[in-house]
């Protein structure tokens, strides 16, 4: 199926849940209503046509405006059918604060539909601080439990000092 | 597959006593690096892992937003440090992708020659480190042996051992050497003069016909070793629905049944790379090949996969050294450090020896990324060991993780 | 029973045939000439390849201070100190040259965009220190006959460098092997 059909039949499934498309870039994406992606992605692996049976990658990407300090948070999503040979990507705005603990934005876990996205959303989490609801065990996954901030936000500020250790 | 909990013999002698948490790693050997596995036993069965992973984490994520694309290819390297050149071109091809470049056909054959002949040198340290882990020396330095000799060769080629950051965008860094001195090793067991010298496609050559004898010694040493068959086939069962949800790829992938290869399925920049190659993918089951104990998704087959794809890499070498001499172009088109990124974003996995590593670039017209993302194979495969581990021997833990054959530098990043 | 016997001759059949095979390998190590024969290590070492990447070699007398290196390198290792050279000539006198090996991972992006070819990896490759200050290697400043390419870097040439404060050499100085060479 080509990105264009993937897209018709979410439309036709989803209507107001699909927020826009961009299907002429060299990666096609979907963008996604935050609360709907979970059904989504659950629709995309159990229906007949799609079959998405492989998540590739899960990740955050950091759209900050750095003369406004504001911007989105954007959760991309590249699947892909064995069955079926045909690939798409998903992404999901969120704000860059949200009602989320410690005023991280909110995002509904994929955890039921792939088992790998566990550990994606756990780093996604720990690098983006975004906070999957529904995953079974949201903690830091690289970095140290501990750890303050997340290192891959545009405006991390890097720790002069780590533990009473001067850092660099 | 039956758990070591549901044994009628187990249950007769009563191994299970007090309930007992025991951290293998993260020095431990048999975890292929600094992986902390948190077992919690129940005499000898483990009843729960957690793996703590981040002991090599140095967030090669956000250095690469902090340099332009060129500057991040040693980075690269040292993901996965036992196959740096498929790192690298993982890395290149998916810019090239993004700034729509198109590479020379010489600079394509040697790509593939050089890539093919890490994931040979790659997938040995595997089967080597796999013996290891269950108990037998020898393979290990016999693959070593091996190896040498590819780490010579791309020495000569690129000037490093380990971290070779040879294949960059828009090309490779040299060209192959024409003379060069025979590589140590190589004269040693091939009984030439240490002194002498040949062209860089004789030597290579020369290693792959000596290579191609020695396989059958692997296999009888490993492959076809009873205590090897016992300690692996039947354990670790990855059924294709766990695999694909999993997001096992490579061997592990493999092994488990699924047909994909991205040398044959993948993005059309990096399967055109493969075209005029004839080469088979390396799907289980085997059939008559496999031992009567094997069933489809084991250890046993995600090993044998390796072995197989070992011969098919040196066919695929072999092809490229023949190319080589006629391919057209030059080994390198010029490329600007500061050249601008297109507002625009790629993502590509190549098919990498541990499995599908990808690359995912975000181009905002600046010469750094805004994202630079390197999605992990190893990350994704070892995902799948918490739930595998569960209920078996402590002492099947290493033939499970081995099987995998993670490399940390690689899910840490 | 069938199985137990089954169990118990492949295992000591198999176990056989791996050892006739590292009884083989054992054995062609006495027929064929092996490493230590040939190479000694500290005496007689395996030598580097040709495009081996080893600790720089720079050359101080064609080096114009472009900073091209310290722009392409990705770990922001090499520190250049420089000044205008004045008095009607262009260019710059080069006061420092250093090097971070703490740093420098051996990429040789650095070699690259040289205009005028003076910083390549050269074969060097065991260079210690017992301090990290012994890491900061300062081309301008090494005894002459390591900056004019005539020895190679060792310890003590880095350490002798350490008690400079002003370059060994610079653009306009006469050239200290000009009676020498003549």
């Amino acid at each position: 199926m080509t990105p264009q059909q993937i897209h018709e039949l979410l439309l036709e499934k989803f209507q107001d849940k699909i927020e826009s498309a961009n299907l002429g870039s060299l990666e096609p994406h979907i963008t996604v209503k935050a609360e709907a992606i979970a059904d989504v992605c659950q629709f995309l692996k159990s229906d007949q046509r799609l079959q998405m049976n492989h998540l590739n990658n899960l990740c955050g990407v950091d759209h900050l405006d750095a003369k406004t300090g504001t911007g989105r948070i954007e959760v991309v999503y590249h699947m892909q059918s064995y069955p079926q040979r045909h690939r798409i990507c998903i992404k999901v705005a969120l704000p860059r604060t949200g009602d989320g603990p410690n005023g991280l934005p909110k995002c509904p876990s994929v955890t039921k539909v792939w088992d790998v996205a566990n550990w994606h959303e756990r780093e996604a989490f720990d690098l983006f601080g975004i906070h999957f609801e529904g995953h079974p065990k949201l903690v830091r996954i690289l970095c140290d439990e501990g750890w303050e901030g997340h290192p891959l936000r545009k405006d991390y500020v890097f720790p002069t000092h780590y533990q009473g250790m001067r850092a660099n | 597959m039956v758990l070591a909990t549901q044994s009628e013999e187990l249950v007769e002698f009563d191994v299970r006593t007090d309930e007992m948490l025991i951290n293998m790693g993260p020095q431990h050997p048999s975890t292929h690096g600094v992986l902390r596995l948190l077992l919690r036993t129940d005499g000898e069965i483990i009843f729960g892992v957690e793996s703590h992973l981040g002991y090599l984490h140095r967030c090669a994520e956000k250095i690469g937003e902090n340099l332009s694309p060129v500057q991040w290819v040693p980075y690269t390297d040292r993901m996965d440090y036992l196959a740096g050149m498929n790192m690298n071109l993982g890395m290149a091809l998916a810019v090239e992708k993004l700034i729509g470049m198109q590479v020379p056909e010489k600079a394509v054959v040697l790509r593939v020659l050089i890539a093919e002949l890490n994931r040979i040198a790659s997938h040995l340290v595997g089967m080597g480190a796999y013996g290891l882990d269950l108990g037998t020396f020898s393979p290990f330095l016999y693959a070593f042996r091996e190896r040498e000799i590819i780490l010579d060769l791309f020495e000569e080629v690129c000037g490093a051992r380990l971290t070779y950051s040879y294949i960059t965008v828009g090309g490779v860094t040299h060209d192959l050497p024409a003379n060069i001195p025979i590589p140590p090793g190589l004269a040693m067991l091939t009984g030439r003069d240490p002194k002498s010298t040949m062209s860089w496609i004789d030597a290579c050559t020369l290693f792959l016909d000596w290579l191609e004898k020695r396989i059958s010694e692997y296999h009888t040493l490993l492959t076809r070793n009873h205590i090897f068959i016992k300690r692996t086939a039947g354990m670790g069962v990855i059924s294709p629905e766990k695999a694909a949800s999993y997001g096992c790829t490579g061997p592990v992938l493999h092994g488990s049944g699924i047909d994909w290869d991205l040398r044959r399925d993948g993005d059309p920049i990096y399967t055109r790379m493969y075209e005029g190659f004839d080469f088979k993918v390396i799907v289980a089951p085997f059939g008559s090949d496999a031992p009567r104990e094997a069933v489809l998704g084991d250890n046993w087959c995600r090993f044998y996969v390796r072995m197989l794809e070992v011969v098919e890499a040196i066919k695929l070498v072999r092809q490229a050294m023949a190319k080589y001499p006629t391919a057209q172009g030059e080994y390198r088109v010029p490329h600007k450090m500061n050249t601008k990124l297109p507002k625009d974003e790629v993502y590509l996995e190549t098919e990498c020896p541990r499995g599908a590593m990808g690359f995912y670039f975000v181009g905002n017209g600046d010469s750094k990324p805004m994202r630079a993302r390197a999605k992990s194979s190893c990350f994704c495969n070892l995902s799948i060991a918490e739930e595998l581990c569960e209920g078996v021997f402590l002492a099947d833990v290493p033939a499970i993780v081995g099987s995998l054959d993670i490399v940390m530098g690689e899910i840490d990043r | 029973m069938l199985n137990w016997v089954r169990n118990l001759f492949n295992a000591t059949f198999t176990l056989l045939k791996g050892m006739w095979v590292t009884l083989k390998v054992m054995l062609a190590t006495y027929r064929r000439t092996t490493l230590a024969d040939v190479f000694v290590y500290p005496e007689l070492k395996v030598p580097v390849k040709a495009r081996y990447r080893g600790f720089h070699r720079f050359d101080l007398t064609t080096c114009i201070g472009c900073e091209k290196c310290a722009a392409a390198c990705p770990v922001d290792c090499i520190y250049i100190d420089k000044q205008k050279l004045g008095g009607g000539s262009k260019g710059f006198r080069i006061e420092g040259f250093a090097i971070d090996y703490s740093k420098c991972m051996f990429c040789a992006l650095c070699c690259e965009p040289c205009p005028v070819d003076c910083i390549f990896m050269g074969a060097n490759y065991d260079l210690s220190c017992y301090s990290r200050d012994g890491c900061v290697v300062d081309y301008a400043k090494l005894p002459l006959q390591v900056a004019w390419g005539r020895a190679t870097l060792s310890p003590s040439v880095v350490a002798a460098s350490k008690v400079l404060d002003q370059p060994a050499w610079v653009k306009g100085d006469p050239n200290p092997f000009a009676s020498t060479a003549s």
